[in-house]
């Protein structure tokens, strides 16, 4: 072993493996004023789009058990982020990204789907940055 | 809501878009179309690479080489302004010297909510281009780039049309933040790739608006507003280092309420660009990705 050196150890082939969360069993769970809680489908379908507006809290599950709730603003939107390969036509879901609306300013909150070898972020991890613009969607939901 | 999204091609032996299994980069030494898997070894030097588009049971040859593109790229001319524009009061824009011969109707794009379309009497004067309708506010800054659509010129005058290239449309729901780009095979999270690393994956791409109908063909030029995000040319996809985008595509049904809103599309070209004799053989997976958001 003596003569080698660091061409002689460079490791040709794939070594990182990714884990993601279950996206059929991954959802939210929103709450509202008058005791009605509203369970969310999937990451696929969530069914936010017909989420009634006046929440008095939200939380997402995920497949893995964990609960995360987020904290109280006056509108929420949340958004799935994947991306999907053109040729096999596979997803990863990276991430949910829950745009909350303040009183002079949008936060994200970033819940991580995936981990792997390389990535510093785990699954279930939370990162809340500022936004610099807002999202122009319908389905912002208000809170009560 | 969920968003669905299709990835078609052009086939150009049966006239028709087919869905897309695959992108190949191979030896353009096989008769096109040839059954899907037919691909032939290829050695870095020894040859120029083809672009061929795979279906589920055929693959088709879309070019036969990986030059980077040339004359006009993808149903637009560019034009970069040598004084600021201000949308608000500006009728015309003085531009680096072209050859492009503008024409009535002619839409000029900085955006798609800034755009300008050009007069019919005084098409073009030296550099000046004026217009007779300006849509947006603001100021653009001199260097900034516009970009004119052309109707009715023939797809093979250019480079990339939406008959050789991969297309993206969205036949259900919005897709936030569009993103083309391209990841290692495996968690689509890093570029540890040495094609990607070291750049040698280039597109030339665009996100446009265009009817609904049959033909999939970039809107009339005479139609506002036909760009979602300035045309990419030639531009390397390395995860979130380099890539085309960010950008919103939205189900349009039925021609909207107005009946005359258009569809969104996402059309790109790929090529390997400088694999030389100095490229060193192996095995580099990579996939190209559309990453975007949904509800």
């Amino acid at each position: 072993m003596e003569s080698l050196n660091s061409v002689d150890g460079t490791v040709y082939g794939k070594h990182n493996v990714v884990q993601m969360i279950n996206p059929h069993t991954s959802y939210f769970i929103a709450y509202y004023s008058n005791d009605t809680v509203v369970k969310g489908n999937n990451l696929f379908s969530t069914g936010w789009d017909v989420l009634p507006d006046g929440i008095l809290k939200l939380q997402y599950r995920l497949s893995t058990g964990h609960i995360i709730e987020i904290p109280k603003f006056r509108a929420y939107l949340s958004l799935i982020e994947v991306s999907e390969s053109v040729q096999t036509g596979n997803k990863i879901f990276h991430a949910i990204n829950v745009k909350c609306l303040g009183d002079n300013e949008v936060i994200n909150y970033r819940i991580v789907l995936k981990q792997d070898r390389l990535s510093k972020h785990k699954i279930g991890d939370i990162i809340v940055t500022k936004e610099k613009s807002i999202v122009k969607s319908k389905y912002w939901k208000f809170s009560s | 809501m969920a968003v669905t999204i299709t990835k078609k091609f052009w086939n150009s032996t049966d006239l028709q878009y087919d869905t897309i299994s695959k992108i190949v980069f191979t030896s353009p030494n096989i008769d096109s179309p040839a059954a899907a898997g037919t691909r032939s070894h290829i050695l870095p030097g020894s040859a120029y690479i083809g672009s061929w588009y795979e279906a589920v049971d055929k693959m088709h040859r879309i070019k036969n080489n990986q030059d980077a593109p040339t004359g006009r790229y993808i149903y637009f001319d560019e034009f970069t302004l040598l004084s600021q524009f201000d949308f608000d009061s500006d009728t015309y824009a003085d531009i680096e010297t072209t050859s492009y011969q503008f024409s009535s109707g002619d839409v000029m794009n900085y955006s798609q909510e800034f755009y300008c379309s050009v007069s019919g009497t005084s098409v073009s004067a030296g550099t000046r281009v004026h217009f007779n309708e300006v849509t947006g506010s603001g100021i653009v800054g001199v260097g900034e780039k516009m970009y004119v659509w052309k109707d009715g010129v023939a797809n093979n005058t250019y480079w990339a049309h939406s008959e050789n290239t991969i297309m993206f449309k969205v036949t259900f729901g919005e897709a936030y933040n569009c993103r083309l780009t391209a990841w290692d095979d495996d968690t689509h999270s890093t570029t540890a790739n040495k094609i990607l690393d070291e750049e040698h994956y280039k597109v030339v791409c665009a996100a446009y608006k265009a009817g609904d109908g049959t033909t999939q063909l970039p809107m009339s030029a005479s139609v506002s507003g036909t760009m979602i995000y300035p045309p990419g040319l030639d531009i390397a996809l390395k995860g979130n280092s380099s890539y085309y985008g960010d950008f919103d595509l939205i189900y349009v049904a039925n021609g909207g309420e107005t009946g005359n809103e258009h569809g969104n599309y996402l059309i790109f070209i790929p090529r390997l660009h400088n694999m030389t004799d100095a490229f060193s053989s192996g095995n580099y997976d990579f996939v190209t990705t559309l990453h975007y958001q949904y509800t």
